[in-house]
Protein backbone atom coordinates (compact mmCIF):
# COMPACT_ATOMS: atom_id res chain seq x y z
CA UNK A 1 0.00 0.00 0.00
CA UNK A 2 1.29 3.33 -0.87
CA UNK A 3 -0.10 5.95 1.43
CA UNK A 4 0.27 4.39 4.78
CA UNK A 5 1.49 7.46 6.63
CA UNK A 6 -2.00 8.59 7.27
CA UNK A 7 -2.84 5.19 8.67
CA UNK A 8 0.19 5.06 10.86
CA UNK A 9 -1.02 8.10 12.72
CA UNK A 10 -4.44 6.49 12.99
CA UNK A 11 -2.82 3.36 14.33
CA UNK A 12 -1.20 5.29 17.11
CA UNK A 13 -4.53 6.74 18.18
CA UNK A 14 -6.19 3.37 17.64
CA UNK A 15 -3.88 1.76 20.15
CA UNK A 16 -4.78 4.55 22.55
CA UNK A 17 -8.49 4.06 22.01
CA UNK A 18 -8.85 7.58 20.68
CA UNK A 19 -10.35 7.00 17.26
CA UNK A 20 -13.88 7.75 16.26
CA UNK A 21 -16.02 4.87 15.05
CA UNK A 22 -15.67 6.00 11.48
CA UNK A 23 -11.91 6.12 11.78
CA UNK A 24 -11.84 2.70 13.36
CA UNK A 25 -13.80 1.27 10.45
CA UNK A 26 -11.58 2.94 7.95
CA UNK A 27 -8.42 1.75 9.61
CA UNK A 28 -9.59 -1.78 10.14
CA UNK A 29 -10.54 -2.05 6.50
CA UNK A 30 -7.07 -0.90 5.58
CA UNK A 31 -5.39 -3.30 7.96
CA UNK A 32 -6.94 -6.26 6.26
CA UNK A 33 -5.04 -5.49 3.11
CA UNK A 34 -1.84 -3.96 4.44
CA UNK A 35 0.70 -6.10 6.17
CA UNK A 36 2.98 -3.18 6.94
CA UNK A 37 0.30 -1.45 8.90
CA UNK A 38 -0.54 -4.65 10.71
CA UNK A 39 3.08 -4.82 11.78
CA UNK A 40 2.97 -1.24 12.89
CA UNK A 41 -0.10 -1.92 14.94
CA UNK A 42 1.50 -4.94 16.46
CA UNK A 43 4.59 -2.98 17.29
CA UNK A 44 2.65 -0.20 18.92
CA UNK A 45 0.72 -2.67 20.99
CA UNK A 46 3.92 -4.33 21.99
CA UNK A 47 5.31 -0.98 23.04
CA UNK A 48 2.35 -0.42 25.33
CA UNK A 49 2.59 -3.85 26.80
CA UNK A 50 6.29 -3.60 27.38
CA UNK A 51 5.94 -0.21 28.94
CA UNK A 52 3.31 -1.36 31.36
CA UNK A 53 5.25 -4.50 32.09
CA UNK A 54 8.28 -2.50 32.99
CA UNK A 55 6.59 -0.66 35.80
CA UNK A 56 8.27 -1.39 39.07
CA UNK A 57 7.07 -1.14 42.61
CA UNK A 58 8.12 1.99 44.44
CA UNK A 59 10.79 1.45 47.07
CA UNK A 60 9.55 -0.05 50.29
CA UNK A 61 9.10 2.69 52.79
CA UNK A 62 8.30 5.42 50.32
CA UNK A 63 4.62 5.24 51.10
CA UNK A 64 5.21 5.45 54.84
CA UNK A 65 7.73 8.18 54.40
CA UNK A 66 5.22 10.28 52.51
CA UNK A 67 2.50 9.68 55.07
CA UNK A 68 4.84 10.55 57.90
CA UNK A 69 5.75 13.79 56.22
CA UNK A 70 2.11 14.59 55.60
CA UNK A 71 1.09 13.91 59.15
CA UNK A 72 3.93 16.00 60.43
CA UNK A 73 2.65 18.87 58.36
CA UNK A 74 -0.74 18.42 59.83
CA UNK A 75 0.52 18.75 63.34
CA UNK A 76 2.71 21.70 62.92
CA UNK A 77 2.28 24.38 65.46
CA UNK A 78 0.86 27.51 64.21
CA UNK A 79 0.78 31.07 65.17
CA UNK A 80 -1.09 33.63 63.33
CA UNK A 81 -1.00 37.04 64.72
CA UNK A 82 -0.20 40.63 64.17
CA UNK A 83 -2.09 41.15 61.01
CA UNK A 84 -0.62 43.00 58.19
CA UNK A 85 2.52 44.56 59.31
CA UNK A 86 3.81 46.20 56.28
CA UNK A 87 7.26 45.54 55.17
CA UNK A 88 9.23 44.81 52.17
CA UNK A 89 9.88 41.29 51.11
CA UNK A 90 13.32 42.36 50.23
CA UNK A 91 14.45 42.10 53.75
CA UNK A 92 13.53 40.24 56.80
CA UNK A 93 13.88 41.59 60.21
CA UNK A 94 13.11 40.37 63.58
CA UNK A 95 12.51 42.60 66.47
CA UNK A 96 13.14 41.40 69.92
CA UNK A 97 10.69 42.68 72.39
CA UNK A 98 11.56 42.02 75.95
CA UNK A 99 9.37 41.12 78.81
CA UNK A 100 9.74 44.50 80.31
CA UNK A 101 7.97 45.95 77.44
CA UNK A 102 4.79 44.15 78.10
CA UNK A 103 4.96 44.84 81.78
CA UNK A 104 5.48 48.45 81.07
CA UNK A 105 2.30 48.66 79.22
CA UNK A 106 0.15 47.04 81.78
CA UNK A 107 -1.97 44.09 81.01
CA UNK A 108 -0.51 41.22 79.12
CA UNK A 109 0.34 39.59 82.34
CA UNK A 110 0.41 36.26 80.76
CA UNK A 111 3.39 37.23 78.79
CA UNK A 112 5.53 37.73 81.82
CA UNK A 113 8.56 35.64 81.53
CA UNK A 114 8.28 35.35 77.84
CA UNK A 115 10.43 36.82 75.27
CA UNK A 116 8.63 37.80 72.23
CA UNK A 117 10.45 38.01 69.06
CA UNK A 118 8.72 39.80 66.40
CA UNK A 119 9.35 40.83 62.93
CA UNK A 120 7.20 42.27 60.29
CA UNK A 121 6.36 41.14 56.88
CA UNK A 122 4.19 42.26 54.08
CA UNK A 123 1.19 40.20 53.39
CA UNK A 124 -2.26 40.51 52.12
CA UNK A 125 -4.20 41.29 55.16
CA UNK A 126 -2.51 39.50 57.89
CA UNK A 127 0.90 38.47 58.72
CA UNK A 128 1.09 34.88 59.46
CA UNK A 129 3.65 33.80 61.84
CA UNK A 130 4.53 30.56 63.20
CA UNK A 131 6.65 29.64 66.04
CA UNK A 132 8.02 26.60 67.64
CA UNK A 133 6.51 27.43 70.86
CA UNK A 134 6.07 24.78 73.36
CA UNK A 135 4.30 26.37 76.25
CA UNK A 136 6.51 24.64 78.68
CA UNK A 137 9.51 26.17 77.11
CA UNK A 138 8.39 29.46 78.47
CA UNK A 139 9.10 31.20 75.27
CA UNK A 140 6.96 32.40 72.51
CA UNK A 141 8.31 33.11 69.16
CA UNK A 142 6.37 35.33 66.99
CA UNK A 143 8.02 35.90 63.76
CA UNK A 144 7.18 38.01 60.83
CA UNK A 145 9.37 39.71 58.40
CA UNK A 146 9.76 43.24 57.41
CA UNK A 147 11.94 45.73 55.73
CA UNK A 148 15.25 46.11 57.32
CA UNK A 149 16.08 49.57 58.33
CA UNK A 150 12.58 50.80 58.52
CA UNK A 151 11.42 48.54 61.23
CA UNK A 152 10.03 51.21 63.40
CA UNK A 153 8.19 52.74 60.59
CA UNK A 154 6.96 49.50 59.26
CA UNK A 155 5.67 48.14 62.42
CA UNK A 156 4.25 51.18 63.90
CA UNK A 157 3.13 53.42 61.22
CA UNK A 158 2.18 51.42 58.31
CA UNK A 159 0.16 48.98 60.18
CA UNK A 160 -2.05 51.58 61.68
CA UNK A 161 -2.42 54.91 60.08
CA UNK A 162 -3.25 56.32 63.43
CA UNK A 163 0.28 56.02 64.36
CA UNK A 164 1.40 58.13 61.62
CA UNK A 165 0.34 60.87 63.89
CA UNK A 166 2.35 59.52 66.71
CA UNK A 167 5.33 59.16 64.55
CA UNK A 168 5.07 62.54 63.08
CA UNK A 169 4.76 64.02 66.52
CA UNK A 170 7.93 62.44 67.60
CA UNK A 171 10.10 63.33 64.77
CA UNK A 172 12.69 64.43 67.18
CA UNK A 173 13.23 60.98 68.51
CA UNK A 174 16.23 60.33 66.47
CA UNK A 175 16.95 56.93 65.21
CA UNK A 176 13.56 55.50 64.93
CA UNK A 177 12.21 58.32 62.95
CA UNK A 178 15.27 58.43 60.87
CA UNK A 179 14.80 54.84 60.11
CA UNK A 180 11.32 55.38 58.91
CA UNK A 181 11.33 55.06 55.24
CA UNK A 182 8.10 55.87 53.54
CA UNK A 183 9.44 54.70 50.28
CA UNK A 184 9.48 51.21 51.56
CA UNK A 185 5.80 51.32 52.00
CA UNK A 186 5.23 52.84 48.65
CA UNK A 187 6.64 49.73 47.15
CA UNK A 188 4.31 47.65 49.09
CA UNK A 189 2.31 45.34 46.93
CA UNK A 190 -0.96 46.46 48.35
CA UNK A 191 -2.27 48.78 45.86
CA UNK A 192 -5.88 48.21 45.40
CA UNK A 193 -8.55 50.78 45.29
CA UNK A 194 -9.30 50.79 48.94
CA UNK A 195 -5.70 51.49 49.62
CA UNK A 196 -5.86 54.43 47.38
CA UNK A 197 -8.85 55.68 49.24
CA UNK A 198 -7.09 55.14 52.46
CA UNK A 199 -4.11 57.03 51.29
CA UNK A 200 -6.25 59.85 50.18
CA UNK A 201 -7.85 60.07 53.54
CA UNK A 202 -4.55 59.99 55.22
CA UNK A 203 -3.52 62.77 53.01
CA UNK A 204 -6.45 64.78 54.19
CA UNK A 205 -5.49 64.19 57.73
CA UNK A 206 -1.89 65.00 57.47
CA UNK A 207 -0.87 66.90 54.49
CA UNK A 208 -2.16 70.28 55.42
CA UNK A 209 -0.35 70.60 58.68
CA UNK A 210 2.55 68.28 58.13
CA UNK A 211 3.89 69.34 54.89
CA UNK A 212 6.97 67.25 55.26
CA UNK A 213 5.10 64.16 56.12
CA UNK A 214 4.78 61.58 53.52
CA UNK A 215 1.57 59.78 53.82
CA UNK A 216 2.31 56.15 53.69
CA UNK A 217 0.90 54.51 50.73
CA UNK A 218 0.85 51.53 52.75
CA UNK A 219 -1.93 49.88 52.36
CA UNK A 220 -1.46 47.17 54.60
CA UNK A 221 -4.71 47.76 56.23
CA UNK A 222 -6.68 46.63 53.29
CA UNK A 223 -8.11 43.62 54.82
CA UNK A 224 -10.40 42.41 52.64
CA UNK A 225 -10.47 39.84 50.22
CA UNK A 226 -9.61 37.11 52.48
CA UNK A 227 -13.08 36.00 53.03
CA UNK A 228 -13.96 35.12 56.49
CA UNK A 229 -11.04 36.90 57.87
CA UNK A 230 -12.76 40.10 57.29
CA UNK A 231 -15.29 39.30 59.91
CA UNK A 232 -12.73 40.02 62.49
CA UNK A 233 -11.64 43.20 60.93
CA UNK A 234 -14.13 45.31 62.63
CA UNK A 235 -14.26 48.84 63.66
CA UNK A 236 -11.36 48.29 65.88
CA UNK A 237 -9.68 51.45 64.87
CA UNK A 238 -12.44 53.40 66.43
CA UNK A 239 -11.86 51.66 69.67
CA UNK A 240 -8.28 52.59 69.88
CA UNK A 241 -7.33 53.78 73.27
CA UNK A 242 -4.93 56.33 72.05
CA UNK A 243 -6.29 59.80 72.57
CA UNK A 244 -3.61 61.44 70.58
CA UNK A 245 -4.60 59.65 67.48
CA UNK A 246 -5.10 62.24 64.87
CA UNK A 247 -6.41 60.18 62.07
CA UNK A 248 -10.12 59.90 62.02
CA UNK A 249 -9.67 56.22 62.13
CA UNK A 250 -12.02 56.01 59.28
CA UNK A 251 -9.73 53.98 57.23
CA UNK A 252 -8.49 51.16 59.28
CA UNK A 253 -10.21 47.91 59.08
CA UNK A 254 -7.31 46.54 60.93
CA UNK A 255 -7.89 43.49 62.97
CA UNK A 256 -8.54 44.45 66.45
CA UNK A 257 -5.73 42.64 68.01
CA UNK A 258 -3.36 44.59 65.99
CA UNK A 259 -4.87 47.96 66.11
CA UNK A 260 -5.18 47.83 69.83
CA UNK A 261 -1.70 46.64 70.45
CA UNK A 262 0.39 48.11 67.75
CA UNK A 263 -0.14 51.74 68.67
CA UNK A 264 1.48 51.28 71.97
CA UNK A 265 4.22 49.23 70.51
CA UNK A 266 4.75 51.96 68.04
CA UNK A 267 4.82 54.57 70.72
CA UNK A 268 7.21 52.53 72.73
CA UNK A 269 9.49 52.24 69.81
CA UNK A 270 9.32 55.91 69.20
CA UNK A 271 9.93 56.94 72.76
CA UNK A 272 12.69 54.47 73.20
CA UNK A 273 11.00 52.16 75.67
CA UNK A 274 11.64 49.42 73.26
CA UNK A 275 15.02 49.19 71.78
CA UNK A 276 15.15 47.34 68.58
CA UNK A 277 18.38 45.85 67.67
CA UNK A 278 17.80 44.89 64.14
CA UNK A 279 21.22 43.47 63.76
CA UNK A 280 21.06 41.27 66.76
CA UNK A 281 17.97 39.32 66.00
CA UNK A 282 18.10 37.27 62.94
CA UNK A 283 16.13 34.18 63.30
CA UNK A 284 12.78 32.72 62.72
CA UNK A 285 11.40 29.71 64.39
CA UNK A 286 9.06 27.22 62.89
CA UNK A 287 8.21 23.69 63.70
CA UNK A 288 11.01 23.42 66.19
CA UNK A 289 13.51 24.57 63.71
CA UNK A 290 15.31 27.84 63.68
CA UNK A 291 15.82 29.59 60.43
CA UNK A 292 18.71 31.95 60.20
CA UNK A 293 17.73 34.97 58.27
CA UNK A 294 21.32 35.67 57.49
CA UNK A 295 21.33 32.47 55.53
CA UNK A 296 19.79 32.99 52.14
CA UNK A 297 18.49 29.48 51.84
CA UNK A 298 16.87 29.66 55.24
CA UNK A 299 15.41 33.03 54.59
CA UNK A 300 13.95 31.84 51.33
CA UNK A 301 12.55 28.80 52.98
CA UNK A 302 10.96 30.96 55.59
CA UNK A 303 9.37 33.21 53.03
CA UNK A 304 8.01 30.20 51.28
CA UNK A 305 6.49 28.99 54.49
CA UNK A 306 4.91 32.32 55.11
CA UNK A 307 3.54 32.40 51.62
CA UNK A 308 2.09 29.03 52.13
CA UNK A 309 0.41 30.05 55.33
CA UNK A 310 -0.90 33.16 53.75
CA UNK A 311 -2.65 31.06 51.19
CA UNK A 312 -4.61 29.04 53.68
CA UNK A 313 -8.21 29.82 54.13
CA UNK A 314 -9.76 30.26 57.48
CA UNK A 315 -12.97 28.83 58.69
CA UNK A 316 -14.64 31.00 61.27
CA UNK A 317 -15.46 29.29 64.51
CA UNK A 318 -17.16 32.17 66.21
CA UNK A 319 -16.11 33.89 69.34
CA UNK A 320 -13.21 32.65 71.27
CA UNK A 321 -14.72 30.60 74.02
CA UNK A 322 -11.94 30.97 76.50
CA UNK A 323 -10.33 34.29 76.92
CA UNK A 324 -8.18 33.58 79.86
CA UNK A 325 -4.53 33.50 79.23
CA UNK A 326 -3.53 30.03 78.38
CA UNK A 327 -6.34 28.75 76.34
CA UNK A 328 -6.97 25.45 74.74
CA UNK A 329 -3.76 23.63 74.44
CA UNK A 330 -1.83 26.52 73.17
CA UNK A 331 -0.29 29.69 74.34
CA UNK A 332 -2.07 32.96 74.25
CA UNK A 333 -0.32 36.20 74.63
CA UNK A 334 -2.40 39.03 75.80
CA UNK A 335 -1.76 42.62 75.53
CA UNK A 336 -4.24 44.59 77.47
CA UNK A 337 -7.57 43.30 76.33
CA UNK A 338 -6.20 42.12 73.11
CA UNK A 339 -4.93 38.79 72.07
CA UNK A 340 -1.68 39.42 70.45
CA UNK A 341 -0.65 35.94 69.58
CA UNK A 342 -2.30 32.66 69.79
CA UNK A 343 -0.47 29.45 69.35
CA UNK A 344 -2.35 26.28 69.17
CA UNK A 345 -1.42 22.70 68.94
CA UNK A 346 -1.78 20.59 67.02
CA UNK A 347 -3.69 21.82 64.05
CA UNK A 348 -3.25 25.50 64.13
CA UNK A 349 -6.03 27.75 65.04
CA UNK A 350 -6.03 31.42 64.67
CA UNK A 351 -7.38 34.03 66.92
CA UNK A 352 -8.01 37.44 65.62
CA UNK A 353 -9.78 39.85 67.83
CA UNK A 354 -12.62 38.06 69.51
CA UNK A 355 -12.96 35.44 66.86
CA UNK A 356 -11.08 32.37 66.13
CA UNK A 357 -10.61 30.31 63.06
CA UNK A 358 -9.56 26.94 61.95
CA UNK A 359 -7.65 26.32 58.81
CA UNK A 360 -9.68 24.78 56.11
CA UNK B 1 -15.68 7.09 46.70
CA UNK B 2 -14.57 9.14 43.75
CA UNK B 3 -11.09 10.54 43.65
CA UNK B 4 -12.48 14.02 43.52
CA UNK B 5 -14.40 13.40 46.74
CA UNK B 6 -11.35 11.91 48.35
CA UNK B 7 -9.43 14.96 47.30
CA UNK B 8 -11.99 17.21 48.93
CA UNK B 9 -11.75 15.30 52.16
CA UNK B 10 -8.00 15.30 52.04
CA UNK B 11 -8.05 19.03 51.46
CA UNK B 12 -9.79 19.36 54.79
CA UNK B 13 -7.04 17.50 56.50
CA UNK B 14 -8.30 13.94 56.21
CA UNK B 15 -5.08 12.03 55.96
CA UNK B 16 -6.86 8.72 55.43
CA UNK B 17 -8.49 10.08 52.32
CA UNK B 18 -5.14 11.36 51.23
CA UNK B 19 -3.61 7.96 51.79
CA UNK B 20 -6.17 6.37 49.49
CA UNK B 21 -5.17 8.75 46.76
CA UNK B 22 -1.55 8.07 47.48
CA UNK B 23 -2.12 4.34 47.14
CA UNK B 24 -3.92 4.78 43.88
CA UNK B 25 -1.18 6.83 42.30
CA UNK B 26 2.14 6.29 44.00
CA UNK B 27 3.23 3.49 41.72
CA UNK B 28 2.43 5.38 38.58
CA UNK B 29 3.95 8.58 39.84
CA UNK B 30 7.07 6.76 40.93
CA UNK B 31 7.44 5.01 37.60
CA UNK B 32 6.90 8.19 35.69
CA UNK B 33 9.54 9.87 37.82
CA UNK B 34 11.83 6.91 37.38
CA UNK B 35 11.59 7.04 33.63
CA UNK B 36 11.99 10.77 33.60
CA UNK B 37 14.94 10.93 35.94
CA UNK B 38 16.61 7.59 35.22
CA UNK B 39 17.60 7.53 38.85
CA UNK B 40 15.74 5.55 41.52
CA UNK B 41 16.78 7.88 44.34
CA UNK B 42 15.73 10.96 42.45
CA UNK B 43 12.51 9.25 41.50
CA UNK B 44 11.70 8.47 45.12
CA UNK B 45 12.52 12.03 46.18
CA UNK B 46 10.46 13.43 43.39
CA UNK B 47 7.53 11.19 44.23
CA UNK B 48 7.62 12.27 47.83
CA UNK B 49 7.91 15.89 46.90
CA UNK B 50 5.01 15.57 44.51
CA UNK B 51 2.68 14.09 47.08
CA UNK B 52 3.64 16.55 49.77
CA UNK B 53 2.97 19.29 47.31
CA UNK B 54 -0.38 17.70 46.57
CA UNK B 55 -1.18 17.62 50.26
CA UNK B 56 -0.28 21.24 50.70
CA UNK B 57 -2.15 22.50 47.72
CA UNK B 58 -5.19 20.27 47.71
CA UNK B 59 -7.24 23.21 48.86
CA UNK B 60 -6.52 24.73 45.48
CA UNK B 61 -7.90 21.72 43.69
CA UNK B 62 -11.18 23.02 42.43
CA UNK B 63 -12.62 19.82 41.16
CA UNK B 64 -13.21 21.26 37.72
CA UNK B 65 -10.55 18.97 36.40
CA UNK B 66 -9.97 15.38 37.25
CA UNK B 67 -7.75 14.67 40.21
CA UNK B 68 -5.47 12.56 38.03
CA UNK B 69 -4.92 15.40 35.61
CA UNK B 70 -4.24 17.83 38.39
CA UNK B 71 -1.83 15.45 40.05
CA UNK B 72 0.09 14.81 36.88
CA UNK B 73 0.44 18.47 36.21
CA UNK B 74 2.24 18.72 39.53
CA UNK B 75 4.37 15.72 38.71
CA UNK B 76 5.07 17.04 35.28
CA UNK B 77 6.24 20.36 36.67
CA UNK B 78 8.49 18.66 39.16
CA UNK B 79 9.96 16.47 36.44
CA UNK B 80 10.60 19.55 34.34
CA UNK B 81 12.32 21.25 37.27
CA UNK B 82 14.43 18.19 37.77
CA UNK B 83 15.32 18.03 34.11
CA UNK B 84 16.44 21.65 34.19
CA UNK B 85 18.66 20.98 37.16
CA UNK B 86 20.13 17.97 35.44
CA UNK B 87 20.45 19.50 32.04
CA UNK B 88 24.13 20.11 32.45
CA UNK B 89 24.76 16.62 33.58
CA UNK B 90 24.39 13.93 31.05
CA UNK B 91 23.88 10.68 32.82
CA UNK B 92 23.79 7.27 31.37
CA UNK B 93 20.23 6.11 31.60
CA UNK B 94 19.67 3.15 33.77
CA UNK B 95 17.90 0.13 32.57
CA UNK B 96 14.97 -0.73 34.65
CA UNK B 97 13.60 -4.10 33.75
CA UNK B 98 12.49 -6.24 36.59
CA UNK B 99 13.50 -9.82 36.17
CA UNK B 100 10.18 -11.19 35.20
CA UNK B 101 10.82 -13.82 32.67
CA UNK B 102 7.49 -15.42 33.25
CA UNK B 103 6.04 -12.76 31.05
CA UNK B 104 3.68 -14.10 28.50
CA UNK B 105 2.12 -11.86 26.01
CA UNK B 106 -0.76 -13.06 23.97
CA UNK B 107 -1.44 -11.11 20.86
CA UNK B 108 -5.06 -10.39 20.27
CA UNK B 109 -4.90 -11.95 16.88
CA UNK B 110 -2.60 -14.80 16.18
CA UNK B 111 -2.24 -13.94 12.57
CA UNK B 112 -0.20 -10.95 13.68
CA UNK B 113 2.03 -12.73 16.10
CA UNK B 114 5.55 -11.49 15.55
CA UNK B 115 8.57 -13.66 15.52
CA UNK B 116 10.25 -13.57 18.89
CA UNK B 117 13.82 -12.74 18.21
CA UNK B 118 14.53 -11.17 21.54
CA UNK B 119 13.32 -12.18 24.94
CA UNK B 120 10.72 -9.94 26.48
CA UNK B 121 13.22 -8.80 29.01
CA UNK B 122 15.65 -7.82 26.34
CA UNK B 123 12.91 -6.06 24.51
CA UNK B 124 12.01 -4.08 27.59
CA UNK B 125 15.59 -3.07 28.03
CA UNK B 126 15.71 -2.01 24.43
CA UNK B 127 12.57 -0.02 24.94
CA UNK B 128 14.00 1.68 28.01
CA UNK B 129 16.99 2.69 25.99
CA UNK B 130 14.72 3.93 23.25
CA UNK B 131 12.64 5.96 25.69
CA UNK B 132 15.77 7.39 27.23
CA UNK B 133 16.78 8.55 23.77
CA UNK B 134 13.66 10.65 23.39
CA UNK B 135 13.51 14.33 24.06
CA UNK B 136 11.82 15.26 27.34
CA UNK B 137 8.61 16.33 25.66
CA UNK B 138 8.17 13.12 23.75
CA UNK B 139 9.20 10.97 26.66
CA UNK B 140 6.81 12.68 28.99
CA UNK B 141 3.83 12.45 26.73
CA UNK B 142 4.54 8.82 25.97
CA UNK B 143 4.77 7.99 29.66
CA UNK B 144 1.64 9.90 30.46
CA UNK B 145 -0.14 7.81 27.93
CA UNK B 146 1.41 4.45 28.66
CA UNK B 147 2.27 4.63 32.34
CA UNK B 148 -0.44 6.91 33.60
CA UNK B 149 -2.99 5.73 31.12
CA UNK B 150 -4.35 9.21 30.61
CA UNK B 151 -6.63 10.02 27.72
CA UNK B 152 -5.61 12.51 25.08
CA UNK B 153 -7.95 15.03 26.62
CA UNK B 154 -6.40 14.56 30.03
CA UNK B 155 -2.89 14.78 28.69
CA UNK B 156 -3.84 17.89 26.80
CA UNK B 157 -5.27 19.45 29.90
CA UNK B 158 -2.28 18.56 32.03
CA UNK B 159 0.23 19.84 29.53
CA UNK B 160 -1.77 22.66 28.05
CA UNK B 161 -1.91 21.12 24.60
CA UNK B 162 -4.62 20.64 22.04
CA UNK B 163 -5.81 17.08 21.70
CA UNK B 164 -4.68 17.10 18.10
CA UNK B 165 -1.20 18.01 19.25
CA UNK B 166 -1.23 15.21 21.76
CA UNK B 167 -2.28 12.82 19.06
CA UNK B 168 0.38 13.82 16.58
CA UNK B 169 3.07 14.02 19.24
CA UNK B 170 2.33 10.52 20.41
CA UNK B 171 2.35 9.33 16.85
CA UNK B 172 5.70 10.97 16.29
CA UNK B 173 7.04 9.54 19.53
CA UNK B 174 6.14 6.03 18.51
CA UNK B 175 7.79 6.53 15.19
CA UNK B 176 10.92 7.72 16.91
CA UNK B 177 10.92 4.72 19.18
CA UNK B 178 10.64 2.40 16.25
CA UNK B 179 13.33 4.21 14.34
CA UNK B 180 15.60 3.97 17.33
CA UNK B 181 14.98 0.27 17.74
CA UNK B 182 15.36 -0.40 14.06
CA UNK B 183 18.63 1.46 13.95
CA UNK B 184 19.92 -0.76 16.71
CA UNK B 185 18.84 -3.73 14.70
CA UNK B 186 17.36 -5.25 17.77
CA UNK B 187 13.73 -5.50 17.19
CA UNK B 188 12.02 -8.39 15.57
CA UNK B 189 12.04 -8.11 11.84
CA UNK B 190 8.31 -8.47 11.78
CA UNK B 191 7.96 -5.14 13.58
CA UNK B 192 10.01 -3.42 10.99
CA UNK B 193 7.30 -2.22 8.76
CA UNK B 194 8.85 -1.32 5.49
CA UNK B 195 6.60 1.65 5.32
CA UNK B 196 8.86 3.18 7.90
CA UNK B 197 11.75 3.28 5.51
CA UNK B 198 11.09 6.15 3.25
CA UNK B 199 9.41 5.39 -0.03
CA UNK B 200 10.17 1.78 -0.10
CA UNK B 201 7.16 -0.18 -1.12
CA UNK B 202 6.39 -3.73 -0.64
Amino acid sequence: MKHCEKYIELISAYVDGELSEAEVSELEAHLVSCEDCRRTLEFYRELSTLEQESMVEPPAGLHDSIMTAVKREKRRPFVRAIPALVGSLAACLVIAVGVGYFGGFGGANETAGMDVMMSARTMDTTVETEGAVPAEAGGLVLATTGAGASVGGEVAFDSAPNYNGAIADSEDSGETTAAYDPSATVESPYSDSSSAIESAKLGDSYDSDKSDYTAPAEPRATPAPQGDNSTSYGTAANDLPLEETTAEATTTDAPRMMSAAMPEIASAIVDGSIVIDADAVTDFSYDNRMYELSDDADANEMLKLLDHFASLELKPLGEVPNVDGLAFSGVTVWYGDTILVFVYYPDGYVVEGDNWYAFE
Amino acid sequence: MSEELLAQKAAKGDSLAFEELLRAYEKRVYNMALKMTANPDDAADLTQEAFIRVWRSLKDFKGDSKFSTWLFRIVSNLCADHARRQSRRKETPLIFGEEDDAYEYEPPDERFEPERELSQKELREELDAAIASLGDDHREIFLMREVYDLSYAEIGEALGLEEGTVKSRLHRTRQKLREFLLARGNIPESFASKGMKGDEKR
